[in-house]
C-alpha cells in the first residue's frame, strides 16, 4: 500500500478502541518514566496535606479557635501549591505522548520548563473542571429520574396484563438498566467535553482555562459520541485495576468486626493500595488523553493532513 | 514508536502477512455490545417463560411435567444463546460478531486463514474461564500477541480489519471536472507524489469532518502548495477558491494515472 500512513508516523484519526489501546502501549513503552512522574505528581499533594496539617496544629498550638483558621488559611496556599503541581505534572504525561506520535519527542525536562509558566491555570482548571462534574451529576441525577417515569409505566401496563409480581420484576430491571445508562451517558457527555482542557493548555500554552474548555467543547462538536466511546473504554480497561487496587480490600473489611486489629491493618493496608491504584492508573489517563487530543487535531483539524513532498518542510498545524 | 502490536505471519509459500493486532480498547468495546445483546436476548426469553408462568415462579417439587419442560428448555436456550452467539456469528461472519463487526476487528486462525467452527467452540468454551477474576484481560494486556486462554487453545488471533483496498470514489462536480481538463494541460500534474495524492483524497473525503476554520485554512495552505508543487503559473480561474481548486487536482491525476494506479 503506498498511501500516507504506511510512510509516515501520521496515523490520522483512530477508532475509538484504538485510542485506547495505543494508549495503553504508549504507557507500556515508557512506564518508568510516565509512573516516576505520577510518583512526583502525588508526593506533591501528599506535601500539600502536611504541610496544611502542620500549619492547623502549630495555629492550635498558639491559639486553639483563631489558631486553626488562622492555620488552615494559611495552609490552604503550599496545598493549592501542591495541586497545581500534580495537575501540572499530569498534564506533562499527555504533552510528552503527544509530542512523541507527532515525531518531535521532548525531553522531560524540557516539556517541564516549556509548561511551568502555566502552573496557575491548571490550578483555576482544576477547580472550574470538578464545579462542571457537580453540575452535571446533578443533570444527570434529574435525567436518571425522568426516564424512570415511561418504565414505569410500561411496568404498570404489564402488571395489568399479567401478574404485578411480574410487572414489578421488569419494571425494576428495565428501570435499572435505563435509569443507570441515562446517568452513565449524561456524565460521560460532560467529561468528553473536558476531558483534554489540561492538554489544551499544556500543548498550546493557552493561559486561560476557560478558553481551553471552550476549545475542548469545539474541538468535540458533532463527535461528542465517539469520545464517549473512547471514554467508556478507557474506563472498562481501568475498571479490574481500580476494582482490586481500590475495592479487594473493602470485603473483609466489611465482614470483619469492628474491633478487631485485623480489621484496623486491613483499612490502613486498604488505603496505601488505593493510592499505589492511583498511581498507577494517572499515566494510563494522561497518555489517553495525549492520543484523544491527536486524533481530535487530526479529525476536527486536519493535522495529519500534511503534503510531505520534498519541497516543503514537514510542518505540523501547531508549529 | 508503535502504537498498535502487529504480527507477521509466514505462509507455506513464503509469503509474510503483517496483521494489525486488535488492540485491548477495540476488543473490550465488542465485548460489551455482545454481551449487551446477549443480555437482550436472555431477557427476552426470561420475560417469555415468566409470562407463560404467569409471573409465579414455583419450585421445582411443585411443577407439573410441562412446567419442568418448560423451565428446562428456558434454561438451555439460556445457554444455548450465550454459546450460539459467538460460536454462529464467527463461524457464518468470518471470525466476527456484531459487536467486532462495529469495531471493526476480526478472528483470524494463526496462520491467517478464517476462523472455522472448532476454533469459535473453544473461543466460547474458555469464555467464561477468560472472564473470571479477568484472566483473559490480563492476558491480552500483558501478551505479545494479545491472546487470551480461548486464543492460545484455539491457535487463534483477534486482528484490526483491513480497510478496504480500493478506495471509495469521491464524487467531483461537473465544474471541477472542467478545471481538470485545463489543468492537465497547463501544468505538471506528474509532479504529485502518491503520497501528495493521497493526503489530497483524503482532505477531500474529511473535510466534512473539519471545524470550518480548519477546513477554510487548511484548503488554502494545500491548494498554495499543490499549485507550486505542479507548477501552475496562471490559475483557470481569476477567482479560484481552494477546494474547487483542490477537487481539480485530485481529478486530473485521477483521470491522468488511475491506469497506472491500477496496475499496482
Amino acid at each position: 500500500m503506498t498511501s500516507s500512513r504506511s510512510l509516515s508516523n501520521q496515523l490520522g484519526p483512530l477508532h475509538p478502541g484504538s485510542v485506547v489501546s495505543a494508549a495503553l502501549l504508549l504507557y507500556r513503552d515508557r512506564f518508568k518514566a510516565y509512573l516516576k512522574l505520577s510518583v512526583i505528581a502525588h508526593l506533591w499533594i501528599l506535601a500539600g496535606i502536611i504541610v496544611l496539617s502542620l500549619f492547623i496544629v502549630i495555629g492550635n498550638y498558639v491559639s486553639s479557635s483563631l489558631g486553626i483558621v488562622l492555620g488552615v488559611c494559611l495552609g490552604l496556599l503550599p496545598a493549592a501549591y501542591g495541586i497545581a503541581k500534580y495537575l501540572l505534572l499530569s498534564a506533562l504525561i499527555s504533552r510528552l505522548t503527544f509530542k512523541s506520535i507527532i515525531s518531535k519527542p521532548e525531553k522531560t525536562t524540557d516539556g517541564q520548563q516549556a509548561i511551568s509558566p502555566n502552573l496557575w491555570s491548571f490550578f483555576t482548571l482544576g477547580i472550574l473542571v470538578p464545579l462542571f462534574y457537580l453540575a452535571a451529576y446533578i443533570v444527570a441525577l434529574i435525567v436518571a429520574v425522568l426516564t424512570l417515569l415511561p418504565v414505569g409505566m410500561m411496568s404498570g401496563m404489564i402488571s395489568v396484563l399479567t401478574t404485578p409480581e411480574f410487572g414489578a420484576v421488569i419494571g425494576f430491571v428495565l428501570g435499572a438498566i435505563v435509569g443507570f445508562g441515562a446517568f452513565i451517558a449524561v456524565m460521560l457527555w460532560a467529561i468528553a467535553r473536558v476531558l483534554i482542557a489540561e492538554v489544551i493548555i499544556a500543548i498550546e500554552g493557552s493561559n486561560q482555562p476557560s478558553r481551553a474548555i471552550s476549545r475542548n467543547f469545539r474541538l468535540t462538536q458533532n463527535i461528542v459520541l465517539r469520545v464517549m466511546v473512547v471514554i467508556l473504554a478507557a474506563a472498562l480497561i481501568s475498571l479490574p485495576i481500580t476494582l482490586i487496587t481500590n475495592y479487594a480490600f473493602q470485603i473483609p473489611i466489611l465482614v470483619l468486626p469492628q474491633d478487631s486489629s485485623v480489621r484496623t491493618f486491613l483499612i490502613s493496608v486498604s488505603y496505601i493500595s488505593s493510592i499505589l491504584g492511583n498511581i498507577l492508573l494517572l499515566p494510563f489517563w494522561q497518555v489517553l488523553k495525549g492520543v484523544l487530543y491527536y486524533d481530535l487535531l487530526s479529525r476536527r483539524e486536519g493535522l495529519d493532513l500534511q503534503l510531505r513532498n520534498p519541497k516543503f518542510k514537514v510542518d505540523t498545524l501547531l508549529s | 514508536m508503535r502504537l498498535f502490536n502487529t504480527v507477521t505471519i509466514q505462509t507455506p509459500e513464503s509469503v509474510e502477512l503483517e496483521f494489525t493486532l486488535a488492540g485491548i480498547g477495540s476488543r473490550a468495546l465488542a465485548l460489551i455490545i455482545d454481551y449487551f445483546l446477549i443480555g437482550a436476548a436472555q431477557f427476552l426469553v426470561l420475560g417469555l417463560y415468566l409470562s407463560l408462568n404467569r409471573g409465579q415462579i414455583a419450585s421445582p417439587e411443585d411443577m407439573t411435567t410441562l412446567g419442568l419442560w418448560v423451565l428446562a428448555i428456558t434454561v438451555l436456550a439460556f445457554a444455548a444463546i450465550y454459546g450460539g452467539y459467538f460460536i454462529g456469528f464467527e463461524t457464518s461472519w468470518q471470525g466476527q460478531t456484531p459487536g467486532k463487526r462495529f469495531v471493526k476487528i476480526r478472528v483470524i486462525k494463526d496462520n491467517g486463514k478464517p476462523e472455522g467452527v472448532f476454533q469459535a467452540t473453544l473461543r466460547s468454551l474458555m469464555r467464561p474461564v477468560d472472564d473470571i477474576l479477568f484472566i483473559g484481560y490480563l492476558c491480552i494486556l500483558l501478551g505479545p500477541k494479545e491472546k487470551r486462554i480461548g486464543d492460545w487453545l484455539a491457535g487463534t488471533l483477534v486482528i484490526q480489519s483491513e480497510r478496504p483496498a480500493v478506495a471509495t470514489p469521491l464524487n467531483i462536480p461537473e465544474s471541477s471536472q472542467t478545471i481538470a481538463k485545463e489543468l492537465v494541460n497547463q501544468s505538471s500534474i506528474g509532479n504529485l507524489l502518491p503520497d501528495d495524492f493521497a493526503v489530497l483524497r483524503e482532505y477531500l473525503q474529511r473535510r466534512a469532518t473539519l471545524t470550518r476554520e480548519s477546513r477554510q485554512a487548511l484548503s488554502v495552505k494545500l491548494a498554495s502548495q499543490v499549485r507550486e508543487i505542479i507548477e501552475l503559473e496562471k490559475l483557470p480561474q481569476t477567482q479560484m477558491p481552494a477546494e474547487p481548486f483542490l477537487e481539480a487536482v485530485y481529478w486530473a491525476y485521477q483521470e491522468q494515472f488511475s491506469d497506472r494506479r491500477k496496475a499496482h
